[in-house]
């Protein structure tokens, strides 16, 4: 066996082999490896924030169509042929005195208005007066798809373009929500047509 | 012999003061790692226990809500007004029409047992032939934030309520149920869910 000393330069080649094998990562390979690994760990984190966002969006939905459910079952509770002057914009024309009434907009527990309130009551209801004088009508030739405007309202076969606040029979109602959720705005509408069972 | 200088090379190993550096470190990462992995899978799990009550809780007062829709108004006893409330509402239900008079169902009653928790659904109540379906258990004695103490302590025009509620309104209901459970961890989680409904039924039949 041949144990010849190294020479001072072959131990020099020996160390830089060596240390070119283990020299570790390049700059350029952790720059590569440092994004993919903040990519992966900032999909890991999305995914969960994504999770909680759902449940507190869904937590939304079932609170503004639970508030939307129980004042559509307060309206029903009232004499029917009230419904119209407690629930529309004008507190000139509320049925235990001026400004006694629910109005046309409520609030709902848990949700963030975009503005004002959260919930708003639509009626086939129009103003024939003016902005400072306004004069709101239950009318049946409203343009109103939605509510399936125009209709006969009081049962006269008939769509005319009178005030029918005093003898309607069935009236259509919108409740509309908007508020500000996790991801956005957000609106839930709900719709129904009360009716006077004779 | 000439003697090599000493020098840091690439076989010479970490030093004493790198190697502890890198153990505290290390050990800080992974205390703070596993500080974030034991608060995230709390998190989870109490959102988990939450999401699984309030599921709970929804359906049971649907199931109560659609029961209190298809009852007679003036068959609800006790007919209790605000801001007193009831845990025990009976009620009977318009089956029909025969021969111009009304046909109603046997009485019916939906209450919160307190020492059992639950909340059942019974047919002739009181009865010797009484039978009982429970909705759910898990039904705290008092609803959230009020106190068995005379007062309106959770603001909502009640009081003493219990954790199932009834108040009645001219022809609507208002329900309450407060759910609660506690988890393995010792942790309470609490739940309320509230609606109202209108009785549908007819007092009588229609002319």
């Amino acid at each position: 066996m041949n144990l010849r000393p190294l020479t001072s330069d072959a131990r020099s080649r020996s160390f830089d082999a060596r240390r070119k094998a283990w020299r570790g990562a390049a700059l350029l390979e952790v720059a590569v490896a440092v994004p993919i690994v903040l990519v992966a760990l900032g999909m890991f984190v999305q995914m969960f924030l994504m999770g909680s966002g759902l449940r507190g969006s869904g937590r939304d939905s079932w609170a503004a169509s639970g508030a939307a459910q129980t004042l559509l079952e307060e309206m029903r509770n009232e004499d029917f042929g009230d419904i119209c002057r407690l629930y529309n914009a004008d507190p000139f024309d509320d049925p235990a005195g001026p400004g006694t009434s629910p109005g046309n907009r409520f609030a709902v527990p848990g949700l963030p208005p975009l503005e004002g309130m959260v919930g708003e009551i639509v009626l086939p209801i129009t103003n024939s007066g003016t902005e400072v004088v306004p004069v709101w009508e239950l009318r049946e030739d409203v343009e109103q798809a939605a509510l399936g405007m125009p209709r006969d309202l009081n049962g006269d076969i008939l769509v005319d373009a009178l005030d029918h606040s005093e003898d309607y029979t069935l009236l259509p109602v919108e409740l509309r929500l908007r508020w500000r959720g996790v991801h956005g705005p957000r609106e839930f509408s709900l719709y129904t047509v009360f009716a006077e069972l004779r | 012999m000439r003697r090599v200088p000493r020098s840091r090379s690439p076989r010479s190993g970490l030093t004493l003061i790198e190697l502890m550096l890198a153990v505290v470190l290390l050990a800080i990462v992974f205390a703070k790692a596993h500080e974030a992995l034991t608060s995230a899978s709390k998190s989870s799990g109490r959102e988990t226990r939450e999401m699984v009550l309030e599921d709970q809780a929804r359906r049971v007062l649907r199931q109560i809500a659609y029961a209190v829709m298809g009852a007679n108004r003036e068959t609800l006893i006790p007919d209790t007004e605000a801001p007193l409330s009831t845990e025990d509402l009976r009620f009977q239900v318009n089956l029909g029409i025969q021969d111009g008079e009304v046909i109603w169902s046997d009485p019916e009653g939906v209450s919160l047992e307190e020492t059992a928790a639950a909340v059942f659904w019974s047919q002739n109540p009181g009865a010797v032939d009484e039978q009982r379906v429970v909705w759910t258990k898990l039904v705290a004695p008092y609803l959230a934030g009020e106190l068995p103490n005379g007062m309106d302590d959770n603001g909502n025009g009640l009081i003493d309520e219990k954790g199932l509620s009834f108040v009645v309104d001219r022809n609507s209901v208002k329900i309450s149920l407060t759910l609660e459970r506690v988890g393995d961890d010792g942790e309470r989680t609490v739940n309320t869910v509230s609606t109202t409904v209108t009785c549908r039924n007819l007092p009588e039949p229609a002319k």
